[in-house]
């Protein structure tokens, strides 16, 4: 209830406060309502998926991205631009899409090749991944040009091309926040490892709910926003310092804190050095990293 | 006598010929016995402006950006190849700031000398680098009044337009502020740039929508790619796109700081 509190005034802080100064004009004032809100639930997104996939390889590292979702929702969009001559912006998102899915199809592909190590599926993620990103940079160094704007925004991750047409795709994710709310008990279940599927739960059913709800919510905001890193790794390591490890608490609350960290790291990115703006991304990596640390520091879990 | 006469205006014409020393971004001097005439340029800028110096038979590798058909391309502006370079065996490298430290470093260590010019943040200063080669290349009178022609082309109106905005239109909006040739260039034009800070910069988008500029111009290729952001904010409701001030202009053209820069300003002048 109180995170709920602290997102709303957070919320009314952002909209009221930016680069322009405080203000009621019309067109900026509806500008911030839908950048915040697609901050909000880009985060809670962010942050959902971290929680899941930190659940399914029990291992409190992982992060959404680890997987190779952002990789190849880079290639996807690297392609389509340099190589398909894309210039609409809403079908360079789409090709992002289409390839961060393609890498989920790979991945539920291994998982039932490998069955039931997990560690095999991690390491198909990565490699998958790093293989991607070199591609990635061999694209890039042949056909960038300087300055290249359009390759900024996908590497550092960046709200400010938020519309309403983004904010309604985005809305499209809601349906998965509520599924996953009813899966806490198999995220628990995880956490047990094999012998807790002794009890009737289809383990195989499990592994890959989890795997595609939380890749297919990273996809989608890689998509739209480029990468932005350490919201869905640090937002549910706080969650657990405050509300323990059951899920039933955890996710709902998880979701809220990855909601404030992507808005308060908006807010300081859209205003710390106004009028320029500087990439959200930067900015969770610069607060959340020694965060994370800290975190770490202090650890008496996992 | 006569000798003596010839002899002496020899002497008086030496300074203007070879060997000279000249002077590159770092103050480092540099000694040229005779006009260099095997050159890598690896700037598409420096390149336009050796092409218009009709010295293009000299270059013997450009950069991949560059559109001169012919010469062996050597890599981009921040990676060039410096295998490609040395096998070329230049007797100079010319570049532009800012070409990373260690790049230059990395060719020079390889045994090739490299002759850093200074970026033009200015008109003025595109004239004057278009003196500096026209001295190394000894077509100083050619330089000379390539760089007069090209000052009295982008003169100065001394009427007031309005607002500019002056960069990309697609998020994160880099945009070039105040200290940029740019800058130079629309302010010459009678345009204020709604930028109001130095060098260039992605602005925020709500600072846009209230500066409010009255022209947009835009360095691009496809002009659809670039006009259907102007839908959204901040750009939909500004001044410039209720009454379509909107100008895209070739990137290559508008984004080289070299004397065909000029094209780009008439472009700019049509605009009332």
């Amino acid at each position: 209830m109180k995170l709920l509190i602290a997102l709303f005034l957070s919320y009314v802080v952002y909209v009221l406060v930016g680069p322009a100064g405080f203000t009621l004009h019309g067109d900026i004032l509806s500008y911030r309502i839908v950048r915040g809100l697609y901050a909000m639930i880009a985060g809670s997104a962010l942050s959902l998926s971290g929680l899941m996939l930190q659940a399914l390889f029990s291992n409190p590292l992982v992060e959404p991205y680890i997987l190779g979702v952002s990789s190849s929702a880079t290639t996807g969009s690297l392609i389509a631009i340099f190589f398909l001559g894309i210039v609409s912006a809403p079908l360079i998102s789409g090709f992002s899409f289409f390839f961060s899915i393609l890498m989920v199809v790979v991945l539920v592909f291994f998982l039932k090749k490998y069955f039931p190590s997990r560690e095999a599926l991690l390491l198909v993620g990565i490699s998958a991944g790093s293989t991607l990103t070199a591609i990635n940079s061999i694209i890039m160094l042949i056909k960038s040009r300087q300055p290249s704007s359009d390759l900024l925004f996908w590497l550092l991750g960046s709200l400010s091309g938020v519309g309403k047409r983004e904010l309604l795709l985005i809305f499209l994710l809601l349906p998965l926040f509520v599924v996953s709310l009813f899966m806490h008990r198999e995220l628990d279940l995880l956490l047990w490892g094999d012998e807790a599927f002794a009890m009737g739960l289809n383990q195989k059913k499990v592994y890959a709910e989890v795997l595609i709800i939380s890749t297919a919510l990273a996809a989608t905001v890689v998509s739209l926003t480029g990468v932005i890193g350490f919201v869905g790794l640090i937002s549910p390591h706080i969650g657990r310092r405050i509300f323990g490890w059951s899920h039933k608490k955890l996710i709902p609350a998880s979701m809220l804190i990855g909601a404030l960290v992507l808005l308060l790291s908006d807010f300081v990115a859209r205003n710390l050095l106004s009028p320029t703006e500087i990439p959200v991304g930067l900015i969770t990596s610069l607060i959340g990293a020694p965060l994370f640390l800290y975190l770490v520091m202090k650890r008496n879990d996992f | 006598m006569k000798l003596f006469r010839m002899f002496t205006i020899f002497l008086l014409l030496r300074p203007c010929l070879f060997p000279i020393n000249v002077k590159d971004a770092f103050g480092r001097v540099h000694h040229f016995n005779k006009p260099p005439n095997k050159v890598i340029s690896i700037s598409p800028a420096v390149t336009d402006t050796i092409v218009m110096l009709g010295m293009e038979k000299i270059l013997v590798g450009v950069s991949t950006f560059s559109e001169l058909e012919g010469v062996k391309k050597i890599g981009g502006i921040l990676n060039p190849n410096v295998e490609i370079i040395k096998n070329l065996n230049p007797e100079i490298v010319l570049v532009m700031q800012p070409t990373p430290l260690s790049l230059i470093k990395s060719i020079e260590r390889s045994g090739v000398e490299v002759f850093p010019l200074k970026e033009p943040k200015n008109m003025e200063e595109i004239a004057q680098m278009v003196i500096k080669l026209g001295k190394i290349f000894s077509k100083k009178r050619k330089a000379e009044k390539i760089a007069e022609n090209f000052l009295r082309e982008v003169s100065p109106v001394s009427k007031r337009k309005g607002k500019a905005y002056i960069g990309f239109v697609e998020p994160p909006f880099w945009t070039a502020c105040r200290g940029t040739f740019l800058d130079d260039l629309i302010s010459r034009a009678g345009w204020e740039n709604i930028c109001e800070i130095k060098g260039w910069t992605a602005l925020s988008g709500e600072e846009i929508h209230i500066k409010n500029p009255d022209l947009i111009i835009i360095p691009g290729r496809k002009k659809k790619k670039e006009i259907q952001y102007l839908l959204k904010f901040p750009w939909n409701g500004t001044s410039a796109v209720k009454t379509g001030k909107v100008l895209v202009i070739n990137e290559n053209l508008l984004l080289r700081p070299s004397p065909l820069i000029s094209k780009a300003y008439k472009e700019i002048l049509k605009v009332k």
